[in-house]
């Protein structure tokens, strides 16, 4: 049996006296693409924080590859491949595409490469290579932060809120995008409000609510009853 | 080869590299010395700043909105932020609060409403944006009343308000009390010469008239970047106001909330100025005190003649809010409210039972259960209401840049500049009253020296000794040293506390290379 690439036991979280996550266990097997979805405030984003390092866990156990990272720094983290885009994005805004890409080269990535990845992945990019990142559409800048996120060579890809304020057929073409980035054998999880379209390309879907996974199964299984589970838990 | 091998030498290679650039760095940067300096200002920037005549907030638990207040409205919202690259302004003359405003979609998905509804987002609004979006946005919904909204990349400005010609900005050299201006001077009061008279706000939901209703009002924030200064600062002016229906009223109120800094020193201002207030009649004066009966004291039948207790027996609370002035370090922050006013629930209740609620509820489709239930629910509900009248709030954070390397330049006729020279040369001198502009940098010699006879001299510092001379060379050869002992003794120190060196893919941190797992 292979080792999972994420395994989550009991995993709590909280912003001073409110407890956000309250036992979180999820396990993604190695090359899979997870859905996490769940309703406004259920956890996720922090759920992603605490694997990526930028939140500590009060308790609970957290293994990458089957060895014990909880509350490994972040940055150590990022070097061993774990890659987060975050909620919101982040490019900075007036600096160009290029720049935006070039800075990703200060991390050891030769420019070539991060360039060569961001515009196979995102031929919209080359056009768009001298336009100042924040006048671009979100779509655009969408595809600007996971080309960054993908100049790392990650081997875990945590996808938080792709689908924010985009239009249904740009997210589509983000999540085509995300299947063939799994086809490649990187691990990716995809925190998602929006379920129908990260189901489409996911392997598997795990279902927050209240700080806690309350389901997980298959994308057909998790389609079928996630309004009764999210509804039902709220 | 493994890391744990590579690594010391990675070590050593940096370190010797980095010993080594600045002795091939120093001719660049004596060039890039002789560029100019950029527009902005010496330093990096955080700035917001909004401001509301008039902010409504309804504490109500049992309301299902995740949010504390569960309601809230302000009326003439404006709101700046900007950073050292970014910058945007919001002018709204009805804002619902963030939680519904910048998430209208979302509440309308939980409350069940169809999606035309909110598809577009909170529509009673104008944004602009820089660089990401449109540098300009305006919006007139009715006569007298507007939007604007302003980013660029030293200025970002929302205003908005409810005036007989449309001019909401701040004017400069108009008279030191706005309101004058506002009720005066802008032709409010020929066009309602007395409160009772006076309109209410043309949009504003009618039930609302009951409870506050107002004859005028504006609000401006805005942030600048001038002469190397950054300046943030929010304004809210209100003429008129009406609470209960008259039971109550105001004759205006102003907020003004500013902070700036000049990259070294944060200063925080705000001021407050107050008009008359009446009580069934009976006129009373509001300063930083609290407020006080004026002119002839004539008791209210049937009220207290301590106007906080008269006040207290209509089940009014109004308070004069200590203004709030923080700076801390680099960060300076402003709370300026005029007044707050805290109505009791008990009154508000013949209005709510007035209203139709369970027709109301009725007409809602079944689909939208949870608006449903909380529209047939209201005639029950104890919220507390406090009404914000003028609120100004400012904050401004800067943090340095790393400051420029000094070197001597090779013209001997240079190292006369002064700090005038060194300013860009379009500037035509700061404001009178705005903080003077940071000195810019320039060669380390005192002017009086260059003035006299002395040949050109190179600027004083402690500096790196040559690289091929013997103290170039210790100093190269000691960091070396250092470097490998400081290696050795890691290793060492993590031995002995049974780290056991890296893991077995590999990397020095103890976690495992996933790529290779």
């Amino acid at each position: 049996m292979t080792v999972p690439m994420l395994e989550a036991i009991g995993i709590h979280a909280a912003y001073g006296r409110i407890e956000v996550l309250r036992g979180v266990d999820l396990t993604i097997p190695r090359g899979a693409v997870m859905a996490l979805l769940g309703p406004n405030g259920a956890g996720k984003s922090t759920f992603v924080k605490v694997i990526s390092g930028q939140k500590e866990a009060t308790a609970g156990d957290l293994h990458l590859g089957g060895v014990h990272v909880r509350n490994a720094s972040s940055d150590a983290l990022a070097r061993v491949g774990l890659c987060t885009v975050p909620e919101g994005r982040s490019v900075f805004p007036n600096l160009t595409v290029e720049e935006n890409l070039r800075l990703m080269s200060y991390a050891g990535v030769p420019a070539d490469a991060v360039m060569e990845t961001a515009f196979r992945y995102f031929p919209r990019l080359l056009e768009r290579r001298r336009q100042l990142a924040g006048t671009m559409s979100g779509g655009e800048q969408q595809m600007l932060a996971m080309s960054r996120a993908l100049a790392s060579d990650p081997a875990l890809l945590l996808l938080d809120e792709l689908s924010m304020g985009l239009a249904p057929l740009i997210v589509e073409e983000l999540y085509d995008t995300v299947r063939e980035i799994a086809e490649t054998g990187v691990t990716i999880l995809c925190i998602e409000q929006f379920a129908r379209t990260a189901l489409r390309v996911s392997d598997y879907a795990a279902v927050m609510t209240g700080g806690r996974i309350v389901a997980t199964g298959e994308p057909e299984e998790i389609m079928e009853s996630m309004a009764d589970v999210i509804l039902g838990a709220a | 080869m493994s890391t744990g091998r590579r690594a010391p030498r990675l070590l050593a290679a940096t370190a010797l590299v980095g010993v080594l650039l600045p002795w091939g760095m120093s001719g660049a940067a004596v060039a890039e010395d002789e560029t100019a300096p950029p527009p902005g200002p010496a330093f990096g920037y955080s700035a917001t700043a909004w401001a509301a005549p008039v902010h409504v907030e309804v504490f109500e638990p049992s309301l299902p909105i995740p949010a504390t207040p569960q309601l809230e409205f302000m009326m003439a919202y404006s709101k700046v932020k900007a950073d050292s690259g970014s910058s945007s302004g919001r002018a709204s003359w009805f804002w619902p609060g963030d939680p519904v405003g910048e998430g209208l979609k979302t509440f309308g998905e939980q409350l069940g409403l169809p999606p035309q509804l909110f598809a577009k987002g909170y529509p009673v609004q104008v944004n602009a944006a820089y660089p990401s979006d449109e540098q300009e946005a305006k919006d007139e919904p009715f006569p007298g009343m507007v939007m604007r909204a302003s980013a660029g990349e030293n200025q970002a400005t929302g205003s908005t308000g409810f005036t007989p010609d449309g001019s909401v900005e701040e004017q400069e050299g108009k008279a030191d009390n706005p309101l004058t201006a506002l009720l005066g001077g802008l032709g409010l009061d020929k066009l309602a010469p007395t409160a009772k008279a006076a309109p209410s706000i043309p949009g504003m939901p009618a039930g609302l008239g009951a409870l506050i209703d107002f004859n005028g009002y504006v609000s401006t924030s805005s942030s600048k970047v001038v002469d190397g200064s950054v300046k943030v600062s929010s304004r809210s002016l209100l003429g008129d106001v009406s609470l209960l229906g008259g039971l109550v009223r105001l004759s205006g109120v102003k907020a003004v909330a500013t902070s700036a800094s000049d990259g070294e020193k944060p200063t925080a201002d705000s001021k407050n100025t107050y008009g008359e207030m009446s009580v069934l009649g009976q006129e009373f004066t509001i300063g930083p005190e609290g407020i006080e009966a004026v002119g002839k004291k004539q008791g209210i039948p049937g009220l207290s003649a301590n106007p906080a207790k008269a006040l207290e027996q209509l089940g009014i609370t109004i308070t004069v809010p200590k203004q709030e002035r923080t700076v801390e370090g680099r960060k300076s922050t402003v709370v300026s409210r005029g007044l707050t006013v805290e109505i009791k629930t008990d009154l508000l209740k013949p209005i709510l039972s007035a209203l139709p609620l369970g027709k109301l509820a009725e007409l809602v489709p079944d689909q939208a259960g949870p608006l449903k239930s909380v529209l047939a629910g209201l005639g029950s509900l104890a919220p507390r209401v406090v009404i914000t009248l003028g609120e100004a709030r400012s904050t401004l954070e800067t943090v340095p840049l790393m400051p420029p390397p000094t070197t001597p330049t090779d013209d001997p006729t240079d190292t006369g500049a002064t700090p005038e020279d060194t300013t860009p040369a379009d500037t035509s001198g700061p404001a009178p009253d705005a903080p003077s502009a940071p000195e810019a940098p320039s060669a380390d010699v005192p002017q009086s020296e260059t003035a006299s006879d002395l040949p050109p001299s190179e600027a004083v510092s402690a500096g790196l000794p040559k690289l091929f001379s013997i103290p170039g060379m210790f100093t190269v050869g000691a960091i070396a040293l250092a470097v490998a002992a400081g290696s050795w003794f890691r290793r060492a120190g993590a031995l002995a506390l049974g780290a056991g060196g890296a893991c077995t893919h590999g990397l020095d941190s103890g976690l495992p290379d996933l790529r290779k797992v």
